[in-house]
């Protein structure tokens, strides 16, 4: 008997420092735990008192016991809970950092606004499987001019202007001798080239630089039309001004392509109506292009007759300009960082 | 070239608006570059007539009038100095909106008092109209103008100005009637042709020209067709009021009535004409020929020039007169005492007059057109026409029949051409049929003659046998008359279809791909990509501060016609123009600057073959580094730019790249710093690049502040190194254990000499890792202090602390061993 009203007695004592303790947001824990549940502690205690009792009496008893240790674990894994939460959430609002800080960055580095266009362009016909071909930027005149139909004396030599290593020997005007420079190395068959790089003119001015960008693609086969010439770029003008953009195309003069063509598309900015942009036109002019010329096939050394193609080149630097609002040619090759980290 | 709307209308009616012109001329291939409405809006200006004209009797400049404006007589004070009572001027009214001009606001006409006296009204100059540029005076009409008339209705005054742009190839649109011709076939009109109502005109009488002048050609070559005619009794003086409108809106001053029909005709035409003053001409004799060395001809933009043996001139019988085909001579020139005109009109070769206008750097309205190619077809109608012109507006007579000489060479028919209906149509991707081939030429004036055959590659195919009008040289060949169909058509109207192709892989060139790995690596690392105009000088080299031989300064490209000093050569490095880009970047107070370029570096080299450059081409990598490079954005963390840091970069970039590179301390590159700089080499043992801290004479040179590295790295050699295979490499599951050691040594002593002090093989050592270099306290005065951790580790198993302490100890022995490093 004596042993249950020390079961009683103990199961209230334990009840009223759990209460104090939670009361007192678990002050005290670690020393409520060795007071009831250490090795030394009182529930163990009764355990061990158990002997003293006559042995029908043992399971009960035990059994007692066991509850109220279950309900002693049980309570202070609680209370131990809510400490630790209770800790950290006092850590957590501990902190004094100040969240409207910028980030820690590091310095990103750019890439020039001409190699994005340039390396876009490249993966856009790149996709539809036109091959990167390059060709030098000092030419020999017949790769420059004579393969391209613009023999010496020619008016249409007017239309460039030439810087010259020596007599024989130019700076490229245009990125179209690569096109002579592949018909004369390859074996008569179909082209889908594309011809990325630096052409120089004898011109520096607020809207001309002496050495700018341009893009020349070339096809060739056994039956290619204007009408192909047409369906690729519109293709290529969606790509860069977006879907719906249109375009005009209107007879030009280049000895390398006939018919010839200057295109322009219509005005990303204004839609067309007319705006500063397009000065009132609605179109804004972005290159040249025509069907290969009968003349440049004779010169290379293959059949007119069996092959046909369109050429058609822009420059990169003015649809750069056009793509990111740069008022002026000048700003893309002075490399000033406050410039080229926009980009 | 300037067109005037009320000049094409003498050959077609045109009543489109001046926007739908200007389309249908872009659309046509004459690109109208401007657009101009001239009296368009001057609601409030009228004929005015000058009734009196006082001096204003309290200002010497101004006069007070009275005008008559078709309605009242008002009063108006003019500063003009040419006003006179009688004239007929053009009047603003008070209420007019004068035009905005020479950066002027427009301008509205009010009641005002000019030094007390009343002044409604404005009598204009042509410029304040917008009428033209001439502020000579106020604009002074015909006598036969009626007050009240508006100005939109004065014959001529107001008119539609298209400046068009004229290709190479179309020499026809460089006068008012082959323009008009275009705009006929496009709107499918009628074209009025000039010569058929005035060639009937043509009235000859007197001498023949044969006997008052003689002509010999000698140069054929040069001149394979030549007219010339004579007109007597002509009174040179002003022209009529319909010429001087027209040849104002064209853009030409009026000089005098021959030479103003000159002009007209060679507007009208686009054939180049000259009038000699016959009686000026020695020996009334014309000779076409070679310059001879030594002979001289002032031209009559007033320039004496000193003729070469390769011009070709037209002379008299003593010296030449004119620079065949370019421009006329004083002497011989029509003036105001002229009674007896020669009347030249030719075809020179289009060739012969180019080189020589090129010689004498001396481009001229005639010039421009000959070397295009005039009409070869209409020289004798061009003079006939021309003649009679003169003859009519100038007086005189025209002696009968034409001094002539015809090169047998000399088209004397229309060039035929062949064109196959199928070809048409398979170049431009449409179905063409010959009908409608016809149909779209015959508006051009290209006759169909006949449908026949043509043999090409031994086919025979369908085919249309078309004349060329004289004035379309350019319409040689098959693919030429593709084209004007096409341009019939409006190449707008045409399909758009897109080509179909096998499918392709298509790979980037290996130099392609690794520049985008180059670049992409050096963004990553922080650095922005520069874009450099691929010129530079001799100056900037020698600012590098090379040494002698250096391949930098050796076998430059120069350009024959550099733009400027500063851009005469074709660079050898990408360095001047970076370094050039540091200091443009410290003028606006940059301080932390990082670029890079994959430029190109021309050199001569003997040429491979005929049709070679002789110049070698290639990629070069050039980074630089200014300043203090910002380890964040904000917490003000910086390190100024130095050798460590760059090397860094490098090596990141051929991390990326999986290229391994010795390292050779000391370039000897002029412009690095001959410690702070070293050489990479490939396994090859080629040079890969050099790099360092920019040499303090270089720096100076080019005026640099801020600390300043620089690499100059070749992609081509990178490319033919071998590179590290992307593969799996099995790693310990633990992490081994470490030891420290602290070595001092003097500051001649190098961390790979350190590193070298180790035997080759330590068993279990799998990293020595410097963590730090320290100098200062502590360490003896030209001393440094190297921190190594040292990383021992099994592959399978653990190691006892006897096994890594053995290692170590081996580590610790081979340091001290070398007498130069104490441990500490």
């Amino acid at each position: 008997m004596d042993s249950n009203n020390d079961l009683e007695a103990l199961k209230t004592r334990l009840l009223a420092d759990l209460d104090a303790c939670e009361a007192a947001s678990g002050a005290g824990l670690d020393d409520l735990k060795a007071k009831y549940l250490g090795k030394k502690g009182e529930i163990y205690g009764l355990m061990r008192g158990m002997g003293a009792l006559p042995a029908d009496q043992r399971p009960v008893f035990g059994a007692a016991v066991n509850v109220l240790r279950d309900l002693a674990e049980e309570r202070l894994a609680a209370l131990e809970a809510g400490a630790a939460e209770a800790a950290i959430l006092e850590k957590l609002s501990a902190s004094t950092l100040d969240a409207t800080l910028p980030g820690t960055r590091a310095e990103m580095g750019h890439l020039h606004p001409l190699t994005l266009v340039r390396d876009d362009t490249i993966d856009f016909f790149r996709g539809m499987g036109f091959e990167l071909a390059e060709a030098r930027e000092v030419d020999h005149d017949f790769y420059n001019f004579e393969a391209l139909n613009i023999p010496p004396d020619h008016p249409a030599r007017d239309m460039h202007d030439t810087f010259y290593v020596d007599e024989n020997v130019v700076m490229r005007t245009h990125t179209s001798n690569t096109q002579a420079h592949y018909l004369v190395e390859h074996e008569p068959g179909p082209v889908r080239i594309l011809a990325p790089g630096c052409v120089y003119r004898v011109d520096n001015d607020a809207s001309h630089a002496p050495m700018f960008q341009q893009v020349e693609c070339l096809v060739v086969d056994e039956n290619i039309t204007f009408a192909h010439l047409k369906g690729t770029m519109l293709l290529w003008a969606e790509h860069v001004f977006g879907k719906g953009t249109r375009l005009r195309i209107r007879p030009s003069y280049f000895p390398f392509t006939e018919p010839s063509a200057e295109v322009d598309v219509s005005c990303s900015l204004c839609g067309g109506s007319g705006c500063r942009l397009c000065k009132n036109s609605g179109w804004i002019e972005v290159g040249g292009c025509g069907s290969v010329d009968p003349a440049v096939f004779e010169k290379v050394g293959w059949d007119p007759e069996k092959y046909t193609g369109f050429a058609f080149g822009f420059g990169i630097d003015r649809i750069a300009l056009l793509k990111y609002g740069i008022p002026n040619i000048g700003l893309l090759t002075r490399n000033e960082v406050r410039f080229l980290r926009q980009f | 070239m300037l067109i005037s709307l009320n000049w094409l209308k003498r050959y077609v009616d045109l009543t489109e608006s001046a926007e739908d012109i200007s389309y249908a001329l872009t659309a046509l291939g004459f690109e109208v570059e401007s657009l101009e409405n001239r009296g368009a809006g001057l609601d409030g200006v009228v004929v005015g007539e000058v009734k009196t004209c006082a001096k204003h009797p309290e200002a010497d400049k101004l006069s007070v009038c009275t005008v008559f404006d078709g309605v009242e007589t008002v009063p108006v004070v003019c500063g003009a100095p040419n006003v006179a009572a009688g004239q007929k001027v053009l009047f603003a009214r008070v209420g007019a909106v004068l035009p905005a001009r020479n950066g002027n606001e427009e301008f509205k006409i009010k009641k005002a008092k000019l030094r007390g006296q009343d002044s409604f009204g404005m009598i204009c100059a042509e410029d304040e109209l917008g009428l033209g540029e001439s502020h000579d005076g106020i604009l002074v009409l015909g006598a036969d103008a009626v007050p009240g008339t508006a100005l939109a209705d004065v014959p001529g005054l107001a008119d539609t100005l298209f400046e068009i742009s004229v290709t190479p190839n179309r020499p026809d649109a460089l006068g008012h009637l082959g323009v008009a011709r275009e705009l006929a076939a496009r709107f499918d009109r009628p074209l009025r042709a000039p010569a058929s109502h005035l060639q009937a005109a043509l009235a000859e009488s007197g001498t023949k020209a044969a006997d008052l002048v003689s002509l010999t050609v000698e140069d054929a070559a040069g001149c394979p067709r030549y007219t010339g005619r004579v007109i007597t009794g002509v009174r040179v003086g002003p022209s009529p009021d319909w010429l001087v409108h027209l040849l104002k809106s064209a853009g030409k001053k009026s000089i005098n009535n021959v030479v103003d029909l000159t002009n007209f005709a060679l507007l009208e035409w686009g054939q180049p004409s000259h009038a000699f003053d016959l009686d000026a001409l020695a020996g009334k004799t014309v000779v076409v020929r070679k310059a001879r060395s030594g002979e001289k001809l002032k031209t009559l933009d007033g320039v004496e020039r000193a003729l070469e043996p390769a011009d070709f001139v037209i002379a008299d019988a003593a010296a030449p007169q004119v620079l065949a085909g370019v421009m006329g001579g004083e002497a011989s020139g029509v003036s105001a005492a002229t009674k007896n005109i020669f009347l030249e009109v030719a075809y020179f070769d289009p060739r012969a007059v180019r080189a020589q206008a090129r010689r004498h750097g001396l481009s001229s309205d005639s010039s421009y057109r000959f070397e295009r190619g005039v009409d070869p077809l209409a020289t004798a109608r061009v003079s006939d026409y021309l003649a009679a012109l003169i003859a009519a507006v100038c007086g005189g007579t025209v002696a009968p029949g034409r001094v002539e000489f015809t090169a047998p060479s000399h088209p004397a028919a229309p060039r035929e051409v062949s064109l196959r209906p199928a070809r048409a149509s398979r170049v431009l991707g449409v179905p063409l049929d010959a009908d409608r081939i016809e149909g779209l030429l015959a508006g051009l004036e290209v006759k169909a003659l006949r449908r026949e055959p043509v043999e090409v590659g031994g086919v025979d195919y369908p085919a249309i046998r078309f004349a060329i009008p004289g004035f379309r040289g350019d319409l040689e060949r098959e693919v030429d008359l593709i084209e004007e169909v096409a341009r019939r058509l409006d190449y707008n109207t045409l399909p758009a279809v897109l080509p179909l192709f096998p499918l392709k892989p298509v790979e980037l060139p290996p130099g392609e791909a690794q520049a985008r790995a180059i670049r992409a690596t050096l963004r990553d690392l922080g650095l922005n990509e520069a874009l450099s105009l691929r010129f530079t000088s001799r100056k900037a080299l020698a600012a590098l501060n090379l040494a002698e031989g250096d391949p930098r300064h050796r076998d430059f490209v120069p350009l024959l016609n550099p733009l400027s000093e500063e851009w005469e050569l074709l660079p050898t490095t990408p360095l001047p123009a970076l370094l050039q880009a540091l200091e443009r970047n410290q003028n606006t107070q940059e301080q932390d600057v990082r670029l890079f370029e994959i430029g190109r570096a021309f050199h001569k080299r003997p040429r491979t073959d005929a049709r070679d450059s002789g110049v070698r081409e290639e990629p070069v990598l050039g980074i630089a580094l200014m300043g203090e490079w910002k380890e964040s954005s904000w917490s003000g963390q910086k390190q100024s730019v130095d050798f460590p840091r760059l090397k860094g970069v490098v090596e990141n970039l051929l991390e990326r790249l999986r290229i391994e590179v010795e390292w050779a301390p000391g370039s000897s590159a002029g412009f690095l710093h001959p410690v702070e700089s070293a050489d990479l080499k490939t396994a090859s043992g080629e040079l890969a690049g050099v790099l360092g801290t920019l040499h303090p004479k270089t720096q100076a040179a080019y005026g640099l502040k801020l600390p300043v590295v620089v690499a100059e790295i070749y992609p081509e050699v990178l490319l033919r190194a071998p590179r590290r295979e992307l593969k799996f490499k099995p790693f310990a599951s633990h992490s081994g254990s470490t030891r420290d050691v602290n070595v001092v040594v003097a500051e001649s002593v190098r961390h790979a000499d350190i590193l070298d002090s180790l035997p080759a093989k330590v068993e279990n050592l799998v990293e020595s890792r410097l963590n730090s270099v320290y100098r200062g306290k502590g360490v003896p005065e030209g001393h440094k202090a190297l921190h190594y951790t040292f990383t021992y580790r099994h592959a399978e198993r653990t190691l006892t602390d006897d096994e890594v302490n053995g290692a170590h100890e081996t580590v610790r022995a081979a340091l001290l061993k070398n007498p130069d490093i104490q441990i500490k």
